[in-house]
């Protein structure tokens, strides 16, 4: 059972209201309000196991209020199978000896759902006798960040070893096998495809990382007129073999913007890739840029007459290595989008998407204009 | 001798025709389809002996259904299934033969090695 953040802000709010509780009388006031502010729970149990003393937010962790927990037993606290042994925090405490916790140690709250914790126990003497001091820290979010890059990780290394079998695969037939030379040519030119496919994802792969790791400072952000950025983008884009230009319109007096240079004309370059391939019939790309009446948005919107989505997957088309169910024949990274989505985000911005199936795409980024201007 | 009769569901172009051309020797009657509909259409025209089917991670459950199904029917449960897949975990292979699978052979695979295991099969 795992807990959830909204169940997690509960219980932080009804915190509030309840002060810690003590059996022991704390001398110092200002110990009592440093102690009541910090956002891990610290617990003071003594020699035979019971809670003594524990601070506000014992409560936002846990479920009990404090006055709930004073005099009860540590094992309220501990996940099953311990809770329910009488003897569970003997075997606890002799598990965590021996080493048992490989998934680190979980606790369990009131309404039964285990959370992932971090602890630290030592001992102090209050009153003559041994007592413990336990520190605890929810680690709910950090597992959950943990698990969403191991995830991410795995599906990356999914998606590299596709392009790997071809490659590996046919250099083995050429070595084991003779093939006349057309056939020789042919096959490398397989492996040379794959080859390049993956190096787009392990580009792709890398400027999502480095987006992810450093976030606003991946961005070098300068107030600039939004023409230029479009027009050196088409510029510098390799139409496909027998397709049109790319048709721009740009409104004149545009509103500036704030924006990376470089890390736009990317988006930009991944959208107008988009347009041309997923319209392999043909048919003109068109690229836009306007305002809205108040100038307080810039629109560029890229439009192709290709296949389009269907119902439903315009909104999965940033997911990571999501490629659509009718394009298996159209070979993309799946990432393109990802990296737009990430890239005009941190613009402030954001992205729209109208499609309809066999009728065409458009693909509209939105960016905030910049002030004073 | 009658010729064996594979049968290949696979989605990726250049996967099907990185197959083919490694089960060219054996000089098969090799059927391809993209999709497990087509796969169905010629499992039941076709009759294969073997089926060989890339259960990727995108079509990870179309796969393993389309291998249960052919292990759990009448007229088809004698059929191999042979399952090629990038999961290469200890769990990934387990389902995979809990769903019935022959053979699992993990991407990147050796020709020679599914050259081997195709043309040892006793029709």
């Amino acid at each position: 059972m795992t807990a959830s953040p909204r169940k997690n802000k509960e219980l932080q709010r009804a915190a509030q209201d309840s002060p810690s509780a003590s059996a022991i009388p704390l001398a110092d006031i200002h110990c009592a309000a440093m102690v009541d502010n910090i956002s891990d729970a610290l617990i003071i149990s003594d020699e035979s196991g019971h809670i003594r003393y524990c601070n506000r937010a014992t409560q936002a962790i846990f479920g009990y209020s404090s006055e709930e927990l004073i005099g009860k037993g540590l094992r309220v606290l501990l996940p099953e199978p311990y809770y329910s042994d009488p003897d569970g925090l003997r075997r606890y405490s002799d598990d965590y000896e021996a080493n048992v916790f490989q998934r680190g140690e979980f606790t369990r709250r009131t309404d039964g759902a285990e959370i992932p914790i971090e602890r630290r126990v030592s001992r102090v003497v209050i009153d003559g006798k041994p007592h413990s001091v336990h520190v605890i820290r929810d680690v709910t979010l950090r597992h959950k960040l943990q698990h969403m890059g191991n995830e991410f990780l795995a599906a990356a290394a999914h998606e590299l070893r596709s392009p790997m079998a071809s490659i590996y695969g046919f250099s083995e037939l050429l070595m084991q096998r003779r093939f006349s030379e057309g056939r020789q040519t042919e096959l490398l030119g397989i492996i040379y495809n794959q080859a390049a496919h993956m190096t787009r994802l392990i580009n792709e792969l890398l400027d999502l990382a480095r987006i992810e790791a450093r976030g606003e400072r991946a961005f070098t952000m300068k107030q600039q007129p939004v023409e230029p950025i479009v027009r050196a983008t088409v510029a510098g884009f390799l139409i496909p073999p027998e397709r049109a230009a790319v048709y721009v319109t740009c409104e004149p007096d545009l509103p500036q913007v704030n924006a990376d240079t470089d890390k736009m004309q990317q988006a930009l370059t991944n959208i107008l890739s988009n347009a041309y391939k997923y319209s392999p019939a043909g048919g003109p790309v068109e690229l836009q840029a306007r305002a809205d009446a108040k100038r307080e948005r810039v629109f560029i919107t890229v439009a192709d007459r290709g296949i389009g989505m269907p119902e439903g997957v315009s909104t999965r088309i940033f997911e990571r290595f999501y490629r659509g169910e009718d394009s298996a024949a159209i070979r993309g990274t799946g990432l393109g989008m990802t990296l737009v989505k990430e890239i005009v985000d941190h613009h402030g911005g954001h992205v729209e998407i109208e499609s309809r199936a066999g009728k065409g795409t458009r693909v509209t980024i939105v960016l905030p204009a910049a002030r004073g201007v | 001798m009658r010729r064996r009769k594979v049968l290949l569901v696979e989605d990726d172009e250049s996967m099907r025709e990185l197959i083919r051309l490694t089960l060219e020797p054996l000089r098969l009657n090799l059927s391809e389809a993209a999709n497990v509909s087509e796969a169905w259409t010629l499992l039941e025209t076709q009759r294969p002996d073997t089926v060989l089917v890339d259960v990727s991670l995108e079509r990870l459950r179309d796969g393993l259904d389309l291998c249960r199904q052919i292990k759990q029917s009448i007229e088809l449960g004698d059929t191999r299934v042979i399952v090629i897949s990038t999961a290469s975990q200890f769990e990934d292979i387990e389902r995979g033969h809990a769903a019935g699978a022959d053979l699992y052979i993990v991407k990147p695979f050796s020709p020679a090695h599914l050259l081997a295991v195709i043309g040892t099969h006793r029709a």
